[in-house]
């Protein structure tokens, strides 16, 4: 199938369900970067199954794929006890089977886009204005800001990629891989 | 592991709206796409996102004050929502509304050859804007203007009586009555196409509206100088020329030449047909607008034409 079909099928029928699909995945719990990797499986999965035949029922082959992706990580995970598995594997009932999905308005996407600007860190924030309202290129921002292209282009990805999760109806906080801090106890440091 | 992908797709999305993005980048992102469907849907959603977060433009920000961790312009909500849901119910009869003078500096969006954007504007409408082509945004209480400065775009309007999407080019106006059309400027012509709705057409003479036509969906007007030619209901003629929408250009006994010039739009490599004779040639079909070797193999095998590279040239000849 073309790339072209797979792709428009993929944005009007696949994407618009991420909202009710992030607060199923959170069944499995709230681990936002979990949430985020099973929903990337099951936006990878719909495209496989879709390659060769686009779905009659996009929303019902979603989220059955959705509900094989958490059965599959809980029984992975075996810290869940038998019966919240039972309780996965009980048909899903969704409150519109077969409804197409509402356009979202336009005024609630400026909210989202205005939370999601918000939310940024100040300097990722200003890169973002930078680019999108002035319009200025990687190069040009680097130089207004006095910083290497190198730093725009990891804040305007970081950027990017909150506003995302923002837009596509998530929670939108920035997420940066945090190296772990690991507190030793007095009793731990005695032992390094 | 997801992380990684999305750093890489996000990489791509920036880098790929810089001007200096060539052929060869756009190889490499197509060669990174296929190698995973869990590419391709970490790409396809994170260019879909930020393409959304576009509606920024509409919110006036003012610029953040030298990075404080102190929030201190945090724009509050009610403002902002306010300025988008505000609309001066003023009935401005559509003739009048070109006494604004032409507006200096507008959100400006352009595409180069081979380049495709999508852009949700702050209303909820989509404008679509193929290659090698420039618009301008004038968005004010009383009325949304495009201004089509050059190339081609297909317009999905969310109709709004009290605050009319008119789309200006050179001195053509067209109003969305609702909801889908093209419009395409080539030189001093300039095409539109209704293929969803209704739009009024019309000339703008001394600030005044004239000569309007109402187009319905599988209507054409190609309007050039003091005239303009409408067509009537040929939805097909009207579709084919959206598919490049899908990636697809359409043709139907058109001529070599025109099918060339078609494909020229797109590619900087440009056809060259050399032999008199072969500008005529009729061609039909599907092709895919990337796949430029494609269709120049296709010219080979089923008419035994000629084929020869020149710098950034193909030359097709008969001999």
């Amino acid at each position: 199938m073309a790339d072209e079909e797979l792709k428009e099928w993929f944005l009007s029928v696949v994407l618009p369900l991420e909202p009710q699909l992030v607060s199923y995945l959170r069944r499995f719990g709230d681990r936002s970067d979990e949430v985020r990797d099973m929903l990337h499986d099951v936006y990878e999965k719909a495209l496989v199954g879709a390659g060769r035949q686009l779905p009659r029922h996009g929303k019902a082959y979603v989220f059955a794929i959705a509900r094989n992706t958490l059965i599959t990580r809980a029984k992975r995970a075996k810290i869940v006890r038998f019966e919240l598995i039972a309780d996965f594997e009980d048909n899903y009932v969704m409150e519109d089977p077969i409804t197409p999905e509402r356009h979202v308005e336009a005024r609630v996407e400026l909210q989202r886009a205005l939370d999601g600007i918000n939310n940024l860190p100040p300097r990722c924030r200003e890169m973002v204005r930078l680019r999108k309202v002035e319009g200025l290129t990687t190069k040009e921002v680097a130089e207004r800001l006095n910083v290497s292209t190198g730093a725009v282009e990891r804040q305007m990805t970081l950027g990017m990629r909150a506003l995302a999760d923002c837009m596509l109806g998530g929670d939108g906080s920035p997420r940066r891989t945090r190296p772990k801090i690991v507190r030793l106890s007095r009793k731990d440091r005695s032992n390094v | 592991m997801s992380e990684q992908i999305e750093d890489i797709a996000a990489h791509y999305i920036l880098r790929r709206e810089n001007r200096d993005w060539s052929e060869r980048d756009q190889q490499e992102l197509n060669v990174w796409l296929e190698e995973s469907p869990r590419h391709k849907a970490i790409f396809w959603r994170l260019e879909r996102g930020w393409e959304m977060s576009d509606r920024i433009v509409a919110l006036n920000l003012p610029s953040t004050p030298r990075f404080s961790s102190n929030p201190l312009l945090k724009i509050t909500g009610k403002l902002a929502v306010a300025i988008a849901a505000s609309m001066i119910p003023v009935l401005l009869g559509w003739m009048l509304l070109f006494r604004d003078p032409v507006p200096e500096h507008l959100t400006e969006y352009v595409t180069g050859i081979g380049g495709r954007k999508v852009i949700s504007l702050p209303d909820g409408s989509t404008v679509d804007l193929n290659t090698d082509s420039k618009i301008r945004l004038s968005f004010t209480d009383t009325q949304r203007l495009v201004y089509l400065d050059r190339g081609e775009a297909f317009f999905e309007v969310t109709h709004n009586r009290k605050r009319p999407f008119i789309v200006r080019s050179d001195d053509r106006q067209i109003l969305d009555i609702g909801t889908k059309f093209l419009v395409r400027k080539e030189g001093r012509q300039i095409v539109a196409a209704v293929t969803e709705g209704r739009v009024k057409f019309g000339h703008i003479e001394n600030g005044k509206i004239r000569r309007d036509q109402l187009l319905d969906a599988g209507d054409r007007v190609i309007s050039e100088g003091q005239s303009s030619l409408v067509i009537y209901d040929d939805k097909r003629f009207v579709d084919s020329m959206a598919s490049w929408r899908s990636g697809r250009l359409m043709f139907d006994q058109a001529a070599l030449a025109d099918v060339a010039a078609e494909f020229n739009r797109y590619h900087r490599r440009k056809l060259v047909i050399s032999s008199q004779g072969l500008t005529h040639v009729r061609i039909g079909g599907s092709f895919s607008v990337s796949n430029l070797d494609g269709f120049v193999r296709l010219l080979d095998d089923a008419y035994g034409l000629t084929i020869r590279e020149s710098g950034d040239e193909i030359i097709i000849s008969r001999d």
